[in-house]
């Protein structure tokens, strides 16, 4: 990858650029201020998140990545309202976020989905609590398993289903309160590399196919430049906004462009932002003697 | 043993349910009480072998009726065989309260992967 050509990923073509404009003029659904989230430990005060500002737009998709602990989950927890931040400010469509609602959905890493009730009873849940009669709601509830395209398991329980399948009907389930901005903590994470794949691409087609914005946070550098139109990237100790990137890979997406020359740029982009070269971790002599003291089979003999 | 076993309710199943727009009212009705249901029913069948137990034993000493006094009575007159009856009327009796539980189970929660195995 190094020795490779690749353009800047701050590049775009005229498309890109036209989209990004119109993009901005879009409303702001979610908007994000001086937010700052310090936590009480034993050895003192920590700063998880400092300074945060950033806003996205309506039907935007807006992936947030960042090395481990740099406190992206808080981030989006926050942003859920399950967890309460330091100082800043939290507005949507303007009004400022106080506790968990409806507005926001969330879909989350472990599947959560109710076990005691069927995918269609599950998708029913935050229909029902919204005061909508029960047969409303089931035939609403049978558009949105429909739309995720697990019709044929409506009456069967999220331990009859695989991994996939349990995080479509969260997406599901999420999606049926038609929130404003839908929040993604790395929902994929848990799943195996094809369904992944399979999983992007769908969320890409329900994404482009109703109005939803989209937050979604990941560790992984191709998922996050493949769905996003901007990725916010995070750095740890503390928590800081340290780029926000305009990827310059043209919408609509396909898995073909995973080897574009902006991919690759934007990639590489986030590579460096997110690994810097000196924390590489160093194998020291002083290391290599310890790993020396296992004792290793003479007869198969090294292959280095 | 009730509240212990609140506690093993999954907590991101109330986050989920919060996102959702539950209250507290409805969260305790909709997903705390559905939540651990099942686990109170496993408790329940635990603490009825316990009790089914502690009855044998209370029995033994001092009561003058039921299954045990039968037995060290007709021990006594060296009745082997309605001791041995008497004693494997205790264990069936025991074996079918919990069968009969298990089944009850798997009906009332389909949805429990343990639980429609036995």
């Amino acid at each position: 990858m190094t020795d490779l050509e690749l353009p800047s990923y701050l590049d775009q073509t005229d498309a890109v650029q036209d989209r990004f404009t119109r993009l901005k003029q879009r409303p702001v659904i979610l908007e994000v201020n001086n937010l700052q989230k310090e936590f009480e430990t034993p050895q003192g005060q920590v700063v998880a998140l400092n300074d945060i500002n950033f806003k996205t737009h309506r039907r935007e998709f807006v992936c947030v990545i960042g090395p481990s602990g740099c406190g992206k989950s808080t981030l989006i927890r926050i942003l859920a309202g399950l967890e309460s931040k330091t100082s800043g400010k939290v507005l949507l469509d303007g009004k400022e976020v106080t506790g968990p609602g409806p507005d926001r959905g969330m879909v989350f890493q472990g599947y959560t989905l109710f076990p005691w009730l069927t995918v269609k009873r599950n998708v029913m849940f935050g229909l029902e609590l919204a005061g909508r009669g029960k047969s409303i709601a089931e035939d609403e509830a049978r558009q949105w398993i429909e739309l995720v395209g697990l019709s044929k398991f409506e009456n069967s329980y999220p331990h009859q289903l695989s991994g996939g399948m349990k995080q479509r009907v969260a997406i599901a389930r999420a999606l049926a309160n038609q929130p404003r901005i839908l929040l993604m903590d790395e929902p994929f994470g848990a799943l195996d590399a094809q369904t992944r794949a399979k999983m992007q691409a769908s969320l890409m087609e329900i994404w482009k196919n109703i109005d939803i914005t989209i937050l979604f946070i990941t560790h992984d550098l191709d998922e996050a430049v493949y769905l996003a139109d901007r990725i916010l990237v995070l750095k740890a100790h503390p928590g800081e906004v340290q780029e926000l990137i305009e990827v310059p890979v043209p919408q609509p997406r396909t898995q073909e462009q995973l080897l574009s020359p902006e991919f690759l740029a934007t990639k590489k982009r986030l590579e460096e932002l997110i690994h810097p070269p000196e924390t590489e971790v160093e194998i020291n002599e002083d290391h290599m003697n310890m790993v020396r003291m296992v004792p290793v089979d003479d007869e198969v003999g090294s292959v280095f | 043993m009730v509240s212990n076993t609140t506690r093993k309710l999954d907590p991101s199943l109330l986050e989920a349910a919060l996102t959702l727009g539950a209250k507290r009212i409805t969260l305790l009705f909709r997903v705390v009480v559905p939540g651990i249901i099942t686990f109170l029913f496993k408790d329940l069948r635990i603490l009825l072998g316990w009790a089914w137990t502690y009855l044998i034993v209370a029995e033994l000493i001092g009561t003058s009726s039921g299954i045990t006094w039968f037995i060290t009575q007709q021990a006594r007159y060296k009745n082997f065989d309605n001791v041995y009856a008497a004693i494997m009327i205790i264990g069936i009796i025991g074996l079918t309260t919990d069968l009969i539980l298990a089944r009850l189970g798997k009906r009332m929660f389909p949805w429990e992967k343990e639980m429609a195995k036995t």
